[in-house]
């Protein structure tokens, strides 16, 4: 256990070199001038020599972006998570797809999801993976069922923004005969464990990084993310002791998501 | 220069973290084996001895604290030749439970055996118990007297083997060594309670007081320090505490004959 604890020292270090990283490109980000925004002068050339309907819309929009240029130039907010050209019917489509490494849901996991709400902060992700017979008595498939809060995102550069914090809860599912949710009638009394084996529920943190395609693209974005995550018996188990330490009971997993629809940074 | 610093940041964070495929995948980090390796030290420190003493701890399921604290206690005696452990070392047979209890266990100064109890079959226990520590049912020599050791959790196994296992007995009842005038006998749980059953109970009693001077059962399970005889034949069956009453059983056999003691700590 000694080993655990020892283990895990580099982890506060790591959050807070990612964190740190993050801020001081974004204001370095800040620095840059914006090629996508004209400048002012551009713009208020530009109305004379134009026919006498574009200079009726330019008259509606120019003074309020003659103000807005002149006094500070626009910037795009740092976090600009937004759904373009998704609606309708195409809201039924999943907006991204993930792959995960451990994490408890087996040693492999792929699954489908969508983001939603202010900012794209929520995500509900659906997950079947695999626990080969190389890791178990036999080999086990899971299913899970994952709910991601991702508050905030931190745009570094044009092709790169980071999620300092990411957590949530997940519901995973395992196959096999061995696992019961309700104990089997053998057992004398309906509580003579009183827990279920094949449902696990996980809470998790952790951070991302996100880099951007080309715009046109299907593949909006690719995101690479850890988690540490702890189970509900380990929990409860380490609120009944003060020598398991939350190293011991804290698990390491990675994946990739892969932004198909919805998102634009 | 802080892209680098970073990156071998997050190397070494990854490189040391522990990973989870799943609670109750079977890939057993550590030391395995323990109860082959543990009976031959036991054997070879005992032999031709016509003492020993040896402490019964049971029931540590979730109760790390205490199962360290007893640790501590047994360190602090000189007098013991080895500790047995009575069965349930997990509580939900995950993984991880058993290696936190054989880390535990394995600050011992004396050698340990561990039993198979019924929350250790639970899911894929059975399983990770075989890896840890070996066989269900085993027998060892500790100087005079022949300690046997066999699986009773008849209801986990749902006459998947045979529990009790008699041809197990009858083996021990013809291989034993000879010379050894005394035999305990210890399991987890004792006949006639719902692990067991009643079914054999009387045939088990007959099978065991086969064995060659019988001095006392030993079993946990029940949570709370009884001494009882069960079949009213004078086969006294020493009923361990769990480890959360903070408390052990001491015994020592030697040529007059053998006495328990119930040592709280």
């Amino acid at each position: 256990m000694s080993a655990n604890v020892f283990r895990f020292r580099r982890l506060p270090l790591l959050c807070a070199g990612m964190f740190s990283a993050a801020v001081s490109a974004a204001q370095e980000s800040r620095v840059l001038p914006d090629p996508v925004v004209p400048s002012s002068s551009v713009q208020e050339s530009s109305v004379p020599s134009s026919s006498v309907q574009e200079s009726s819309v330019s008259d509606f929009f120019a003074p309020a972006t003659a103000v807005r240029l002149s006094s500070v130039p626009e910037r795009r907010p740092l976090d600009s998570r937004e759904h373009r050209g998704y609606t309708s019917w195409k809201r039924l489509l999943p907006t991204h797809v993930k792959a995960q490494y451990a994490g408890g849901m087996g040693f492999l996991s792929v699954g489908y999801g969508w983001d939603y709400g202010r900012k794209c902060r929520w995500e509900t992700d659906l997950m079947f993976g695999v626990l080969p017979k190389s890791c178990s008595d036999r080999t086990h498939l899971t299913f899970t069922l994952k709910q991601n809060y991702i508050p905030w995102s931190i745009r570094c550069r044009d092709w790169l923004s980071v999620e300092p914090f990411s957590c949530g809860a997940y519901l995973n599912l395992i196959s096999g005969e061995d696992f019961w949710i309700r104990e089997p009638d053998r057992y004398p009394g309906d509580r003579y464990y009183d827990f279920t084996s094949r449902i696990r529920f996980h809470l998790y943190a952790g951070q991302r990084v996100t880099f951007r395609t080309k715009r046109e693209s299907l593949l909006r974005h690719i995101t690479l993310y850890y988690e540490f995550s702890a189970n509900d018996l380990d929990l409860v188990a380490k609120f009944g002791n003060r020598t398991l330490s939350f190293t011991d009971i804290v698990y390491f997993s990675v994946g990739i998501k892969f932004q198909l629809f919805g998102m634009s940074l | 220069m802080k892209r680098p610093v970073l990156f071998l940041l997050t190397l070494l964070a990854v490189s040391s973290c522990q990973v989870d495929y799943h609670p109750y995948d079977t890939r057993v980090r550590g030391e395995c084996g323990i109860n082959a390796k543990n009976m031959a030290r036991i054997e070879a420190a005992t032999a031709g001895r016509t003492s020993v003493r040896f402490a019964v701890i049971s029931d540590t399921q979730r109760w790390y604290d205490e199962t360290a604290a007893a640790v501590s206690v047994l360190n602090g005696r000189g007098d013991l030749d080895f500790v047995l452990h009575a069965g349930d070392m997990a509580d939900f047979g995950m993984k991880a439970e058993f290696e936190r209890q054989r880390d535990i266990l394995n600050r011992l100064r004396v050698p340990y055996v561990v039993l198979l109890g019924n929350h250790d079959c639970l899911a894929t226990g059975e399983e990770i118990f075989h890896r840890i520590f070996g066989d269900f049912n085993f027998a060892f020599t500790a100087g005079c007297v022949r300690i046997v050791c066999l699986n009773t959790n008849a209801l986990e196994f749902d006459l998947r083997e045979p529990v009790p296992d008699f041809g197990f007995i009858e083996s021990e009842l013809t291989t034993r060594p000879a010379g050894i005038p005394k035999t305990v006998v210890a399991m987890h749980a004792k006949p006639c309670t719902e692990q067991f059953g009643t079914n054999v109970a009387k045939v088990f009693q007959l099978a065991i007081t086969q064995f060659p001077g019988l001095q006392c059962c030993i079993n946990g399970h029940g949570h709370n320090f009884k001494v009882e005889d069960v079949f009213g034949d004078g086969v006294l069956y020493y009923e361990c505490d769990n480890i959360a009453k903070r408390s052990y059983l001491l015994f020592t056999i030697d040529e007059t004959g053998y006495e328990c003691e119930r040592i709280p700590f």
